[in-house]
């Protein structure tokens, strides 16, 4: 449909990097996020869907940094399942080597059921995460939860193999 | 163009009958199996002076549109009309019921178009052509840009004295006009002419409801960067958040009485429903179960409201007091249930039921009776009743079109003169000044 749907077939596991964003784009206005990955559509930053890396602001592309993993999840559910628990411990391995960054949790639904439904139904997804998190150490304060309920979806395809990649959280530094 | 149609003249003339109609109730014959309960009724091109023929022709048409959107109305084809007609004239005495009679046409609309400076003048006449005699007579006048809005008062007239009810022609319909990640509230005439776009947020702006006067538009917008809540006003344009509360602030639905707003947060545990007072800061919790609660719906009398609730399972509707007392399920269709909007006549509850793909049901307030109403291809969402209680407006996700369904008739229609990506309809009457 894109060049960011095609790109999203090449890519073999979104896996994206945490940088800084240089001061230059820091504009600090309440909780804004800032992507440090993720998909697209989030204010800001670019994405990993579009290169693989992390632009600064300014167009520069830093190296790419540790991974922070995108959690998926089954039809209708904010079930943590297995893989997307084993993912959570390896982002909060991440998360506590950064301790003053806030991390905004992202949670994504496909187009099934219904727009209104999907809004908490995402914001249902990224609370399962916050709890999981917190249950790992990291402090509750450093995790603020935003919903795109479907209004983001990272496949724009109408199966199930794109609805699976839209059922997700993504994690993105908040600034 | 913002000059407003409300300077437009109404007035009455030449009443010749004033025996009532009686008022037909909503049937719910959505099977297409009963009988057709519709008027045979007439619109012939209506009469015009030099010059004002175009608009005459265009005035007829939405009319004949209107009447048979209604649903009350069975339009006679052109093909139909009788030998002997050969057009209307300016003088309304030339009317001659008898040929229409014969062919089992009930009722005759006839109007007469005209101009002085800058108005566009109809003077607009039915005729029950059983008994040969005018009905309704009225002449109306506004800015010649509002041609298509007197036509539709003249159509909301002629359903009035048809059912005892004013119809919906003059009546509006908002919803989000746009693609991924940038999406804009819109209104737009009942029929979707007059499309304007409202907000130019250059974000995801999503969900609008209208206050019940019609003046004021609650929606939900990224443009701060989180999901918070805003109420515009649909005249002067200008929009100010009313909820920005940590986590979500969604699916609103206004109060009767306009002084608050039911909503969706997530800043105390999970997903609740409260209401907001929209003069001071109160936040009234109404929900707190483990599971998600949403899609509040006001009944019409402010007493109660419909909401989704995930407590028992799958997505099921539940209706609540106002205090959050007494929560209790309705939807027994099996499958999901999702977005319950509560009637204007405060008897029915449409919401989505999904058992494999997504279509409108409508079912009583105690959820004893139920019937689906929609059947077209393609997942529906988001119903909203007309003013009146007769449509339902909702979207169709698949196409991302508006559709609506009568159900007096079963009738399914995609809303024409919309040719944009439509997702979230609501529907109010225009507000009267």
């Amino acid at each position: 449909m894109n060049a960011k749907a095609s790109q999203l077939h090449v890519l073999t596991a979104i896996v994206t990097t945490l940088t800084l964003l240089t001061a230059s784009g820091c504009h600090t206005q309440g909780s804004r996020p800032a992507n440090f990955g993720g998909s697209a559509g989030n204010e800001g930053g670019t994405t990993l869907e579009q290169n693989g890396l992390d632009h600064d602001d300014d167009g520069s592309i830093p190296a790419p940094g540790p991974g922070i993993q995108v959690i998926y999840f089954d039809y209708d559910s904010a079930v943590l399942r297995a893989d997307a628990r084993e993912s959570l411990k390896a982002n909060a391995e991440r998360f506590r080597r950064m301790p003053k960054v806030t991390v905004q949790i992202a949670g994504h639904c496909d187009e099934r059921g219904t727009q209104q439904y999907n809004l908490a139904l995402g914001e249902h997804r990224a609370i399962a995460a916050r709890e999981y998190l917190v249950q790992l150490g990291i402090p509750a304060e450093r995790l603020i939860t935003i919903s795109y309920g479907s209004e983001q979806p990272a496949d724009p395809g109408k199966d199930e193999a794109a609805w699976a990649k839209n059922r997700r959280c993504e994690f993105n530094r908040a600034m | 163009m913002n000059v407003s149609y409300f300077g437009w003249i109404v007035s009455a003339f030449c009443i010749l009958n004033t025996a009532a109609y009686a008022a037909g109730p909503v049937v719910f014959d959505v099977s297409g199996q009963g009988k057709d309960h519709r008027t045979p009724v007439a619109v012939p091109a209506f009469a015009a002076v030099a010059g004002q023929e175009s608009v005459a022709k265009m005035m007829s048409d939405v009319i004949a549109y209107d009447l048979d959107f209604s649903g009350e109305c069975k339009i006679l084809d052109k093909e139909g009309y009788p030998p002997s007609f050969k057009g209307y004239t300016p003088d309304a005495t030339q009317v001659d019921c008898a040929p229409w009679k014969a062919i089992g046409v009930e009722h005759l609309v006839y109007a007469y178009i005209t101009q002085e400076g800058s108005n566009i003048v109809a003077e607009c006449r039915l005729f029950d052509v059983h008994t040969g005699q005018q009905v309704v007579g009225k002449k109306l006048q506004a800015g010649t840009e509002w041609a298509r809005l007197v036509a539709h008062q003249f159509s909301d007239i002629i359903i009035e004295r048809l059912t005892g009810t004013p119809g919906i022609a003059t009546s509006r319909i908002c919803f989000t006009n746009g693609v991924t990640g940038k999406k804009e509230i819109c209104i737009a005439d009942y029929d979707g002419a007059n499309m304007k776009q409202l907000t130019q947020h250059n974000s995801i702006s999503i969900l609008p409801k209208f206050s019940r006067d019609g003046s004021r538009l609650a929606y939900v917008s990224y443009k701060d960067h989180f999901p918070y809540l805003y109420v515009l006003e649909i005249t002067s344009g200008k929009s100010a958040v009313v909820s920005k509360k940590s986590g979500l602030n969604v699916s609103p639905s206004w109060a009767p009485d306009g002084k608050s707003l039911a909503m969706v947060l997530s800043k105390d545990t999970n997903n609740e429903i409260y209401v907001r007072s929209l003069v001071g800061d109160e936040y009234t919790r109404l929900t707190n179960s483990k599971g998600t609660d949403t899609s509040p719906s006001f009944s019409p009398d402010g007493s109660q409201m419909a909401f989704v609730t995930d407590r028992e399972g799958s997505e099921q509707i539940f209706v609540m007091n106002r205090d959050g007392s007494n929560q209790h399920r309705i939807s027994f269709q099996g499958g999901r249930s999702y977005d319950p909007a509560w009637s204007p006549d405060g008897k029915h509850i449409a919401y989505v039921v999904d058992k494999g793909g997504q279509q409108i049901y409508v079912s009583t307030v105690d959820g004893n009776d139920y019937q689906q109403v929609t059947r077209a291809a393609g997942n529906a969402e988001g119903p909203s009743w007309s003013p009146d209680s007769r449509h339902i407006i909702y979207a169709n996700s698949s196409s991302l079109q508006l559709w609506t369904v009568t159900l007096s008739t079963g009738a399914e229609q995609k809303i024409p003169n919309i040719a944009v990506a439509c997702q979230g309809p609501d529907w109010a009457r225009r507000p009267a000044q």
